[in-house]
């Protein structure tokens, strides 16, 4: 199925990519060229999306539950905001062979950016980030994360959503920061 | 790290099926793949994600039997 923001597809998904590359599905030089174009905001080519077998067939999938005929942003950010945390948690209770906190994607809130260095404030607490997928991040702007990446800015109800969301992982968290 | 697992199709019904997978059953969603009865699939959470030959399914069970793994091999 097409994806209307391409762009948008590759900012969640390139952050896992690293795991690709070590299971030989991806090679390194594919990987770099495709962060390279994301980090210049141009699309990778044609047909890159399908090195990401399981996030596609999500996205299919839930694209045809709501009836749509393409995969929309809000398919995407259902996915890696709501639906993701699943895969890693099922991986992670039949192997417990990584972190999965840092597999997970996280709402947060931008606590300073210093070039492509930007500490956000996580369910996790304030965590350094690579900025490079996003441009104009400041202080004070709500983001999605993913795997050591900011992706975007995002809606304070989303963010709040999320970060109620990880509260199963988290029993000792702070109180929603969004609400 | 969205892994997945590898199984085989005991039952469809419909736009579901159940998978066996090496210590569980589950029942999975199959809308994206055409499949049937004793196929092999990998999963992921409750969705069947790409039918493998039999013969490369059974081959990927064994090195992972021998290997103790259980999981999957793309994200």
């Amino acid at each position: 199925m097409e994806i209307s923001n391409r762009l948008l597809f590759f900012k969640y998904a390139l952050p896992c990519s690293k795991t690709l590359e070590e299971r030989g599905s991806l090679s390194r030089e594919k990987r770099l060229e495709m962060l390279e174009l994301v980090k210049s905001g141009k699309e990778p080519q044609a047909g890159s999306e399908n090195y990401f077998k399981v996030a596609m067939a999500h996205l299919d999938f839930i694209a045809m539950q709501k009836k749509l005929n393409r995969i929309t942003d809000e398919v995407i950010r259902e996915y890696f905001l709501f639906g993701h945390d699943e895969a890693v948690d099922e991986r992670y209770g039949l192997m417990g062979d990584f972190d999965p906190e840092s597999c997970r994607t996280y709402s947060g809130i931008v606590r300073s950016a210093n070039g492509n260095i930007v500490q956000v404030y996580t369910p996790m607490g304030t965590r350094e980030f690579n900025g490079d997928l996003v441009s104009g991040i400041k202080e004070g702007d709500i983001v999605s994360t993913h795997r050591g990446y900011v992706v975007e800015k995002i809606p304070k109800e989303i963010a709040s959503r999320m970060w109620e969301s990880k509260r199963k992982y988290f029993p000792d968290m702070k109180k929603n920061i969004f609400e | 790290m969205c892994l997945t697992s590898l199984g085989k199709i005991l039952k469809v019904e419909g736009n579901t099926a159940v998978v066996q997978l090496r210590k569980s059953q589950r029942e999975v969603r199959i809308d994206l793949l055409k499949v049937k009865e004793g196929d092999y699939v990998y999963v992921s959470g409750n969705l069947g994600i790409e039918k493998i030959e039999a013969e490369e399914a059974e081959e990927i069970l064994k090195t992972r039997e021998e290997a103790g793994d259980i999981g999957g091999d793309f994200e």
